[in-house]
């Protein structure tokens, strides 16, 4: 089996003479060009695939937080409440939201709506970059 | 008692020394030097250099060598102790001539057992299976374009294929010193011990060594090919790569790798089955084992078992001088060609601009090479993170390198 897998090439004598190496390492060269250019034609393949499929569109979700304040808003500016549907951010992540921002603007805030946002890598960029500039590589 | 101590001292190794083994104890010296106060790739330099220590001392019990009618030094040999066997029920001939024989015993030395582990090409694939293991390929599966950098980075091992066949060197020596241009340690040692094994310590040391200079050797070569405003481009934030993308490259790149190119499966196998384990998430403790114990061990053994190649007697000789230099011309023109590849690629896609100093990361050094480029890049702009686009690559530079190894293998290998 493995003779039958093993690339016809052709053997160079001891010695070969200039242009045999010349055309022996332009093979080399065309043989590593074909491999990885074959790896990278099948991985644009595929990462468009993966790329398609990520790109569900985004839900917004607007829920009232069930401890928020019982003021009436602003017609014109906050959006109406609807109930929460099934698959809405758990209460416990409201809760902790909700304590993140009253130790973040104190008080005096209301919590119109928690919409998640679509996956962008800005936070994981700003995490890179944090980590980056901590370290200095050599 | 004085005949007593003239007898012990003609036991002891003093009058065994020679002067090669003086002048190695300075290599020895000078590569313990780099690794120990300079930090360059001591995991590998130290066993190195402590292997090149031992072989040259006058040691008993550790490694055999046998000078081979061409002049050769054979390094660890051992004997075998065979009796043909007798018995009613199993003939000791059979009809075809071949005969049965017992294994009464077996001499040798500590490393002439090692080391066959480099002899029978059993630690650089090995040590794959930990690289793989320790080996992100997201930044590549995320930009696969990188792959032209690693692969037109492996042109100069075909150039100094051609460079060694011009100063003498027979083709597979030739073949086996270009693969120095790689900066990829395990793939040289596998090659030369099967294409050139007379060569294997002073190729061994000339990549190791020059991987290690990499910081020093790289970044004059990055500036004189480029310009201050591509040393300043940013590149796009590269793409979150799923797990299940991750292990449909494993299994893809084994594939197409083993298909176009099979005497490179060994190498390839055991990377990809190495990254496999790390990205399934099942096999923890697997992957633990590959990316500490196995690779670790093996690393020990390895770099002695080339080490105890470096016999003054054979090392010291002008072939020696000939694979250093061409060793740097080799990692030279590989990093030009990844940096001239990048602004090549740049002119043909000018909406997706790559920085031309991620090319020279093309050399498979893991990570050293990228981190370069990361340095050199914060150099010009503080701002301009390099270092995962440079991992791209850099991991693309080991597939390169172990698929020119393939080639070389199935062109001269008996």
């Amino acid at each position: 089996m493995n003779n039958l897998l093993t690339l016809p090439l052709a053997a160079l004598p001891e010695h070969p003479q200039l242009s045999e190496t010349i055309s022996f390492q332009l093979s080399g060269l065309v043989v590593v060009f074909l491999v990885l250019g074959s790896i990278w034609f099948l991985l644009e393949i595929i990462g468009k695939i993966f790329v398609l499929r990520d790109k569900v569109p985004a839900k917004t979700t607007t829920i009232v937080c069930p401890g928020a304040p019982a003021a009436a808003p602003d017609k014109a500016t906050a959006p109406s409440p609807v109930p929460a549907p099934d698959d809405a951010i758990p209460a416990e992540t409201v809760a902790l939201i909700a304590a993140a921002v009253h130790l973040a603007v104190g008080s005096s805030h209301r919590i119109v709506s928690i919409v998640p946002i679509a996956p962008t890598p800005h936070w994981a960029l700003e995490g890179r970059r944090q980590i980056f500039a901590s370290h200095r590589p050599r | 008692m004085l005949q007593n101590l003239i007898d012990y001292l003609s036991t002891t190794g003093f009058h065994a020394v020679t002067w090669q083994m003086l002048v190695m104890w300075g290599v020895v010296a000078v590569l313990l030097w780099l690794a120990v106060a300079k930090g360059f790739e001591p995991l590998l330099l130290v066993p190195i250099a402590f292997g090149a220590l031992i072989a040259n001392l006058p040691t008993r019990g550790v490694i055999t060598s046998e000078l081979r009618p061409d002049g050769v030094y054979e390094s660890a040999t051992f004997n075998l102790e065979v009796s043909p066997v007798h018995s009613t029920d199993s003939p000791a001939s059979s009809p075809d001539g071949s005969q049965t024989l017992k294994v009464e015993k077996v001499e040798g030395g500590l490393f002439d057992f090692i080391s066959q582990g480099v002899k029978l090409e059993l630690f650089p694939p090995l040590i794959f299976l930990g690289v793989g293991a320790l080996t992100d390929f997201g930044p590549l599966i995320a930009m696969p374009r990188t792959l032209f950098l690693g692969a037109a980075a492996q042109a100069g091992l075909f150039v100094t294929f051609m460079g060694a066949s011009l100063m003498g060197f027979t083709a597979k020596q030739a073949a086996a010193i270009g693969i120095i241009g790689g900066a990829d340690g395990p793939t040289a040692i596998f090659l030369s011990n099967k294409l050139a094994p007379e060569l294997l310590g002073a190729i061994a040391v000339a990549a190791y060594s020059y991987m290690s200079l990499v910081p020093l050797i790289q970044p004059p070569i990055m500036r004189l090919l480029t310009t201050d405003k591509e040393r300043k481009i940013r590149m796009k934030s590269l793409r979150k790569v799923s797990r299940l993308e991750k292990l449909i490259f494993s299994v893809m790149v084994l594939m197409v790798c083993v298909l176009l190119v099979p005497d490179a499966s060994a190498l390839i196998s055991m990377l990809m089955l190495g990254n496999f384990l790390r990205e399934c998430a099942v096999t923890e403790r697997l992957v633990k084992s590959a990316q500490n114990e196995i690779i670790n061990v093996l690393t020990i053994f390895l770099g002695t078992s080339v080490g105890m190649t470096m016999r003054g007697d054979s090392f010291l000789a002008g072939g020696t001088l000939k694979i250093i230099l061409l060793g740097v011309v080799a990692f030279c023109i590989s990093t030009a060609a990844g940096v001239l590849a990048a602004k090549l690629m740049n002119v043909c896609s000018k909406s997706y601009p790559i920085n031309p100093l991620i090319g020279s990361a093309g050399v498979s050094a893991v990570p050293m090479a990228a981190r370069v480029s990361h340095t050199e890049g914060q150099k010009y702009d503080s701002g301009n993170y390099l270092l995962m686009h440079a991992m791209g690559p850099n991991v693309a530079g080991v597939i390169g390198t172990a698929v020119a190894a393939g080639y070389f293998i199935s062109a001269f290998a008996d």
